[in-house]
């Protein structure tokens, strides 16, 4: 699953995943509106497959079955043309240029897809089930590479993880008089023991508290016979069989196996939200996320870049976010001090703190005399020590215009970062006035006699307000490190047109009664929401085209 | 000291009574009122033959917890050795002795000592525990040498 090219996903091909029968795999069709439907589908649970694959895989496919002569029963695990059925169906929405594929799975539609893989895995290395998914975790859930070692040489890829393809029944045996514990050293024909298939037995004892101390640690399948140097793994069937009586011990394990599917595999993460259970599959590559912002949404109501986990931050891509944030954290209060604070000599440019006295100024490095408030040279000032009223001269206008192009590159950064900011706070802010904007909603509902129904256009307002001012923050951080040149207007314009809309809009629902009618009201407020929305999709929908195209430089 | 624990180094004492490698000592430390301290062994490392260590007998304490044989003992060189995997406390890096890479239930007294003489003269480069035995063996290794063949005179073996 990883050698489709970086803009395949973005083809009209690349389809909408399928879902699983319980909803427990819900499919979005990623529009990251925030507002977009999640819609689920019943489907064939052989469907958990992903079917979104461009053509390599499938050539592999009809060359493992041919090879296994599977040819009927198996392709239909491979089958990548399911698409006739979303298309019959009709509800397929136009793709969005900003938006990406995406599924989102809650813990059983986790277990579902594992499951799934293993059935599907199953016939190919006829192995028994264990086995297939302690050989599937060894490869990370990378299918091909599995079966091409396996192909290759099936005993050494078994014997590298400690396998044995049919391993014998596993069981607790007792009555052995032989029997001594290597681990406590207890014997005779009491102790029960247990012994993987590689033959070295412990007491059940022994092997219980070996077991659940290491998934206690946090260890799952990686979890090995504890003989000396001894590489068996001990296999899900054999932990549920030791670990009967310890549920809590047992539960445990379960979350760390998921877990370790989750972590395992690029194309998943966790939703970074606190105590948020899902996890999102994506199968964008790192390689394409120089010009595509994997943006997804949560089921939990989180919109996150699958990329770095960051909060939704379009339209910057995620290196100039990482830059932009560590930029941040390094330099704005400091630039904002320097700006409050400091002038630059107009000679030497070194910076200078004014702390007191008079507005003779002395550069401590180059002694270059000059008006603190003016930044012309003192020797011109004459008498007039205490009050610079020249402003205007010419000498005193070239001291400024000589300003250094560091404190020109210092202006320039806290220009985006006062903007950038200013909308971070907005986006909190609107938090508040989402709470407002219910009481007013209330307020409406007595006063005017609504149904619920009828006000909820305030609320559908401030999300999009919200949605809208997070993009206009990175916007800032986008434009922060794009080159001048026309192109660069044309983004900025679009960008200006979205932040005028956007403030009208804010002040439309901040004190939506009053004045005119509620039909009024209304009316306006979802005309200009609309307009607002259809300003954000063009944003968007410009800056992803262009990065996909190169349209900008960006500076280094 | 929970049961388990007694149990396997009674065992492991009784065992290594039967059956040990040549040159090799490992027993409980004597404690002040004269009883025998489980939890704390006194052992001898003999360095192997025809390396620079040869001759030396190097004292180490194995120090084990309420939770062995679940967690590894600790293995500490008294006084500590200039060897790169050998902290300046005299702690030896060693991954069977590490809970979260080799260290397994079943592996004994025995095996943690011929696996330590094994380390003496196959110093592991990926896990430095004090930096002049770490730098010199990289950089210099005939000055390592004689710098060993020294210590191992140092605490030759007077038996």
């Amino acid at each position: 699953m990883s050698d489709y090219q970086s803009d395949s996903y973005m083809d009209e091909d690349y389809d909408e995943f399928v879902y699983s029968e319980d909803e427990s795999v819900i499919s979005i069709s990623s529009d990251n509106s925030h507002h977009g439907q999640a819609r689920t589908r019943a489907a064939a649970a052989a469907a958990a497959t992903i079917q979104s694959q461009p053509s390599a895989p499938a050539q592999s496919q009809t060359q493992y079955s041919a090879d296994y002569g599977y040819e009927d029963e198996e392709c239909d695990f491979f089958d990548d043309n399911d698409n006739d059925f979303e298309r019959a169906i009709g509800t397929r929405p136009t793709k969005k240029a900003w938006a990406v594929d995406f599924k989102v799975y809650d813990p059983d539609g986790l277990s579902a897809t594992q499951k799934a893989t293993v059935d599907r895995m199953m016939p190919l290395l006829a192995t028994s089930r264990g086995t297939t998914t302690l050989l599937l975790r060894c490869y990370l859930w990378r299918e091909e590479p599995l079966v091409e070692d396996f192909i290759a040489d099936s005993e050494r890829t078994l014997a590298k993880s400690g396998l044995v393809a049919h391993p014998k029944p596993l069981r607790i045996e007792s009555g052995n008089d032989e029997f001594t514990c290597e681990i406590c050293f207890t014997s005779g024909a009491d102790e029960q023991y247990f012994g993987l298939s590689c033959g070295h037995s412990f007491c059940t004892d022994c092997y219980v508290t070996y077991a659940a101390g290491k998934i206690r640690e946090g260890e799952s399948w990686r979890i090995r016979c504890p003989a000396p140097k001894c590489k068996t793994l001990l296999g899900e069937e054999s932990a549920r069989l030791l670990l009967a009586e310890h549920t809590d011990v047992l539960d445990r394990y379960e979350v760390n196996l998921t877990r370790s599917f989750v972590n395992d595999l690029d194309s998943f993460t966790w939703c970074p939200a606190p105590n948020c259970q899902y996890a999102v599959e994506c199968l964008v590559p790192r390689s394409a996320m120089m010009t595509v912002i994997p943006t997804v949404n949560c089921k939990c109501g989180k919109a996150f870049c699958f990329g770095c986990k960051v909060d939704d931050h379009m339209p910057a891509p995620c290196y100039l976010v990482d830059k932009w944030l560590k930029k941040c954290k390094d330099d704005s209060e400091t630039a904002n001090w320097l700006k409050a604070n400091t002038k630059e000599c107009t000679k030497c440019k070194s910076i200078i703190e004014k702390n007191g006295g008079c507005n003779h100024m002395t550069c401590r490095e180059c002694q270059h005399h000059f008006c603190w408030v003016c930044m012309g040279p003192w020797n011109e000032h004459g008498q007039q020590f205490y009050s610079c009223n020249r402003f205007s001269e010419d000498s005193s206008k070239n001291a400024r215009d000589s300003v250094s192009k560091s404190r020109a590159q210092l202006e320039r950064y806290l220009h985006y970062y006062t903007r950038y900011n200013n909308h971070e706070q907005s986006v909190k802010l609107a938090r508040q006035l989402l709470a407002t904007t219910e009481k007013n909603m209330e307020q409406m509902q007595r006063e005017m006699t609504l149904s619920w129904i009828e006000v909820q256009f305030l609320s559908d307002a401030v999300d999009v307000l919200s949605v809208c001012r997070t993009t206009l923050k990175w916007s800032y951080v986008l434009a922060y490190y794009m080159m001048s040149d026309n192109q660069k207007i044309i983004f900025e314009n679009n960008q200006s047109d979205l932040e005028m809309a956007t403030e009208q809009l804010n002040e439309l629902v901040e004190n939506p009664i009053g004045q005119s009618s509620i039909e009024d009201i209304k009316r306006k407020i979802i005309d200009k929401s609309t307009y607002v929305k259809s300003r954000w999709e063009t944003l968007l929908s410009d800056t992803s085209l262009g990065l996909q195209e190169n349209r900008w430089q960006f500076e280094e | 000291m929970s049961g388990i624990c007694r149990n396997r180094l009674m065992e492991e004492r009784k065992q290594w009574r039967k059956d040990h490698p040549y040159g090799f000592y490992a027993r409980p430390q004597k404690s002040a009122d004269g009883s025998l301290d489980l939890m704390r062994w006194e052992c001898g490392i003999p360095g192997k033959e025809g390396t620079a260590w040869d001759g030396g007998l190097f004292k180490c304490i194995l120090i084990f917890t309420d939770d062995y044989p679940v967690a590894p003992p600790k293995c500490q060189f008294t006084p500590p050795l200039f060897h790169p995997n050998i902290f300046p406390s005299g702690t030896v890096c060693l991954s069977i002795l590490n809970a979260d890479k080799g260290w397994k239930p079943a592996i004994t007294i025995k095996q943690i000592l011929l696996g330590v003489q094994g380390l003496l003269d196959e110093p592991n480069n990926d896990d430095p525990a004090q930096t002049e035995a770490y730098q010199m063996y990289r950089k210099n290794i005939d000055q390592y040498q004689a710098k060993i063949r020294v210590q191992a005179q140092k605490f030759a073996n007077t038996n």
